[in-house]
């Protein structure tokens, strides 16, 4: 019985939730139909540059590990815990940024331009946070070079 | 006469045998080519630990992180028609 009204409550709560989705969806139509589709057109373009973006990173923190065991094979004495943790830590970040949706936000259309622009600025400064730990990783790779080079 | 003839027959015979065991045998040759290849081996052209070091250098010199900032501010073209 206790499971039968818990599941009840779960099914309500999600139902509701949905419906009140599709009740701020709707009180944010746009009535032209040229600013709707550049919505559309923007709304996409933002979460496929994120894609495109974090997916590139992804692959370029592969490239690093592999270079980072191969430094590792050829010099055993090398320490490179640093720089592990980096690309860990740079993996992880890119990770979480690939999982993030853009939505623009705005109450009517006046403020479409307003809601857009923020929702850009806000995935510049993402990718650009995110890149920056890219970065670090790979000057961590460097460094471990450089090391291996004078022992 | 015939001491001429024995004595030429003779020393064409010494100038033979000498001929003959100053020639090396065909065993000691072999054994000789193969005791010079075991004193000198061939040295394996192996990479150097630098040589490596070297190219996995110019591997992450080539890897560069394409910046995506452009792209994202050329949306503002779109941004500005709402």
């Amino acid at each position: 019985m206790k499971k039968l009204l818990i599941g009840l409550s779960l099914f309500l709560l999600l139902t509701s939730r949905v419906l009140a989705v599709d009740a701020t969806r709707s009180d944010r139509q746009i009535r032209d139909e040229k600013k709707q589709q550049i919505l559309e057109h923007v709304n996409q373009q933002l979460n496929l540059i994120n894609d495109r973006a974090t997916k590139a990173m992804l692959k370029h923190l592969e490239r690093l590990q592999s270079l980072l065991i191969k430094i590792k094979t050829r010099v055993p004495a090398v320490d490179i815990t640093v720089a592990q943790k980096k690309i860990d830590e740079a993996k992880t970040a890119v990770e979480t940024q690939a999982a993030k949706e853009y939505v623009i936000e705005f109450s009517n259309e006046s403020g479409l331009r307003v809601g857009a622009s923020a929702a850009k600025t806000k995935l510049r400064a993402d990718i650009k946070a995110v890149r920056e730990k890219v970065r670090l990783a790979r000057q961590a790779v460097v460094d471990v070079l450089k090391a291996a080079k004078t022992l | 006469m015939k001491k001429i003839t024995l004595l030429i027959f003779a020393l064409a015979l010494v100038a033979g045998l000498f001929y003959f065991f100053n020639q090396p045998k065909p065993d000691e040759t072999k054994t000789q080519s193969e005791s010079e290849e075991l004193i000198a081996p061939a040295v394996p052209p192996t990479v150097s630990e630098n040589d490596s070091l070297t190219t996995i250098d110019a591997e992450l010199s080539a890897t560069e992180l394409q910046d995506f900032d452009q792209e994202i501010q050329a949306l503002d073209e779109s941004i500005n028609q709402l």
